[in-house]
């Protein structure tokens, strides 16, 4: 009863984030050359709530690394996985959006912008994650070392942030992803869309780590356990 | 003795055991010359004689050069020891799993070194610049940022030790994890050709350095994790 | 009831790899000073139990004490009064056996020049190798080789030894040695040896522990070797 509830509202609130997307928002203009066209700058409201949603994943994977080392239950290993899988698509699509923006706005699909690089070793960093825990059989070495390999990746990918900044100094990009204007039709298709967006980001969690957790119980007992 | 200075003689003990291992065989130190010896020489190939730009270049691809290589090293440090069978005898042992993660990463670190100590002496010779700053100041920025690729490369060697797919998946894990530090080792290096002192290459070593700090702490804290079965 | 000083002591033992269980509810005691003996077929949880006891890894369930030490938060004591021999080789190939038991003479912290010198040619002597101690181990022969390992396992003077199937692939001469080795050394030195040598198992071991399945279904003392059925426990 309460998945159908929290389905209800995902769908409910994606709706109206929809409408306010497309309908409700004004076309937005950041900083750009007048050839670009407006309208698809409505991705910006796809885009910065993808980010977010990457940034909350890896840190629950993170979370769920230093918990298994600590209990040793399996269910902390899958939420870690879990949320890394999830990690990858959203950070895949900040990409992916990103540089259509990107494109629209200044002609360029990538910027080397130390949020944009950052990101792209982010999505790196999910990608190794995956394929280390694909190339262990064992599941409780897979959980233990994917844990410190998930714990490792948290420590160094963020100051990959600091590098580029510092980089950019001897490189500078003439263009530079400016502020977007925040006028409250924006500000709240945002919140909306922040809203929406982290509602299926975490639904699809729960329904994976769910999932997850019910074949562990089932290899448990095929086990003898 | 104390346990700090235990744990000292221990890693002093297995780099040299590593390093009589290697000079006897050689097995890695020849793939690594080799490697960035062509390297260097296909990089001066690509860019002509006497190109204009060669300070623009070459501190990015040493570094390139320096980190492939150093990913060849990679395998030697943990996977050889698992792949034998030596590692029950290490984890048999009565030191500490840090103490081991040292004395190996001091292993790699001087085997990058032997290859940079040539590598880039080579360069120098064969694009005819040289480092228009403190010799000092050139040599901890190399030391400083192999150190840290040395750090990387022991903690992906142990991790990689227990999966399949090891020839993919140590540039793979190592991909992600080592900008922060390769990317200011490089834009250092790049000010040093130019000329610079150090309080203009200070943020960079900052960064360098809070890496590193990072690295050793984290793995301080879960190496054994990796380390025992 | 035994009054001696007790060796090993486990309690519902446990190992699972995973959901699998490698070892499951293994209680019992290994005397000072025994030969205490594992016997089973492949897979029954043999060297799962010498890992454990050895600290090469932990206890999912139930625990294990080695001379008063618990093997989950006293590892690095129990290390040092234990020695291990596994079913791989130990020791580096392309160095000497000199180097060999330099290098882990030094891990086991010892540092004098002529102390170090004066154990290897102790342990050397014993096991009947110190003629080929300059010699790079890739050259020597699968017995040498185990020897060599043995000296390995004992340089540090140990109390309790480990011994996982030391005698399988060994020529006859280094069985003998082995064999009078430990028997040589009985009281003063405690060994859990595990085979699937059953004639071996009998002729040294001053009890026998026998596995299947990861558990061990019985522990016989010597005078009774004659009354177990051994073919049970024959994969």
């Amino acid at each position: 009863m309460r998945d159908k509830i929290y389905l209800a509202a995902t769908f409910i609130v994606n709706i109206i984030a929809l409408y306010m997307m497309f309908i409700y928002s004004p076309p937005l203009v950041v900083g750009a050359e007048v050839a670009a066209d407006p309208e698809v700058f409505r991705i910006f409201y796809l885009h910065l709530p993808a980010a977010i949603a990457a940034y909350i994943a890896f840190a629950i994977t993170f979370i769920g690394s230093v918990l298994y080392l600590r209990k040793k239950d399996f269910k902390w290993d899958v939420l870690a996985a879990a949320s890394a899988k999830l990690g990858l698509i959203f950070c895949g699509a900040v990409l992916l959006l990103g540089s259509i923006w990107a494109e629209n706005a200044w002609g360029v699909y990538w910027n080397w912008d130390p949020r944009e690089t950052t990101t792209l070793i982010l999505f790196f960093a999910y990608v190794a994650y995956l394929a280390y825990r694909m190339a262990i059989e064992d599941r409780e070495k897979k959980a233990r070392l994917s844990s410190v390999l998930g714990i490792f990746a948290f420590a160094t990918v963020p100051l990959s942030y600091l590098s580029i900044q510092i980089w950019q100094t001897l490189h500078p990009i003439v263009i530079r992803l400016g502020k977007v204007e925040m006028s409250p039709p924006v500000t709240y298709t945002l919140i909306v869309s922040l809203i929406g967006e982290l509602l299926i980001f975490f639904f699809i969690l729960y329904l994976t780590v769910k999932a997850e957790n019910l074949t562990e119980k089932i290899a448990k007992v095929k086990a003898g356990g | 003795m104390g346990a700090q200075s235990r744990n000292l003689h221990i890693a002093w003990a297995i780099l040299l055991k590593d390093l009589r291992l290697e000079l006897r065989r050689k097995y890695e130190i020849f793939s690594m010359f080799t490697f960035a010896l062509l390297s260097i020489i296909s990089f001066s190939f690509s860019l002509g004689p006497a190109p204009s730009n060669v300070l623009d270049v070459i501190p990015t691809s040493l570094w390139v050069i320096i980190l492939f290589t150093g990913i060849i090293s990679f395998t030697t440090v943990f996977i050889r020891e698992m792949d034998k069978g030596t590692m029950d005898g290490l984890r048999s042992l009565p030191s500490s799993p840090q103490a081991i993660f040292l004395g190996k990463t001091f292993y790699c670190f001087i085997l990058m070194g032997i290859v940079e100590f040539v590598l880039i002496p080579a360069s120098m010779i064969l694009f005819n610049y040289s480092f228009n700053s403190d010799l000092a100041l050139v040599i901890l920025t190399f030391v400083l940022g192999t150190f840290n690729i040395a750090l990387i490369g022991s903690m992906v060697s142990a991790l990689t030790m227990y999966s399949e797919s090891k020839t993919i998946l140590i540039p793979l894990l190592t991909f992600p994890l080592i900008p922060g530090s390769l990317i200011p080792s490089v834009t250092a290096t790049m000010k040093l050709a130019f000329g610079a002192n150090l309080s203009l290459i200070l943020p960079e070593l900052r960064l360098i350095v809070a890496f590193l700090l990072a690295i050793l702490l984290a793995s301080w804290l879960i190496f054994e994790y990796v380390f025992y079965e | 009831m035994r009054k001696e000083e007790i060796a090993v002591e486990a309690k519902n033992l446990t190992k699972q790899y995973g959901y699998f269980y490698g070892l499951r509810d293994a209680s019992f005691r290994v005397y000072s000073g025994e030969i205490f003996g594992l016997f089973g077929p492949n897979g029954a949880g043999k060297t799962t139990l010498i890992r454990l006891i050895a600290t090469l890894t932990r206890p999912t369930k139930g625990e294990v004490h080695v001379f008063g030490l618990d093997v989950t938060n006293e590892a690095e004591k129990i290390k040092e009064v234990i020695g291990i021999l596994t079913d791989r080789s130990l020791l580096y190939d392309d160095l000497t056996g000199r180097e060999n038991l330099e290098f882990y003479l030094k891990m086991y912290g010892f540092s004098g020049k002529d102390e170090i010198k004066r154990k290897i040619g102790e342990t050397t002597h014993l096991l009947k190798v110190e003629d080929r101690l300059d010699d790079t181990v890739r050259t020597l022969s699968s017995g040498l080789r185990r020897r060599f390992d043995i000296a390995r396992a004992i340089i540090h003077s140990p109390k309790l030894i480990l011994l996982d199937e030391p005698f399988s692939g060994l020529d006859i001469d280094s069985v003998d040695i082995l064999k009078n080795f430990l028997v040589k050394r009985k009281g003063e030195l405690t060994v859990i040896v595990s085979t699937h040598n059953f004639e071996v198992a009998r002729e040294i071991c001053d009890r026998i522990a026998f596995l299947k399945d990861g558990k061990i279904a019985e522990i016989v003392n010597a005078e009774n070797y004659s009354q177990v059925k051994v073919e049970k426990y024959f994969a």
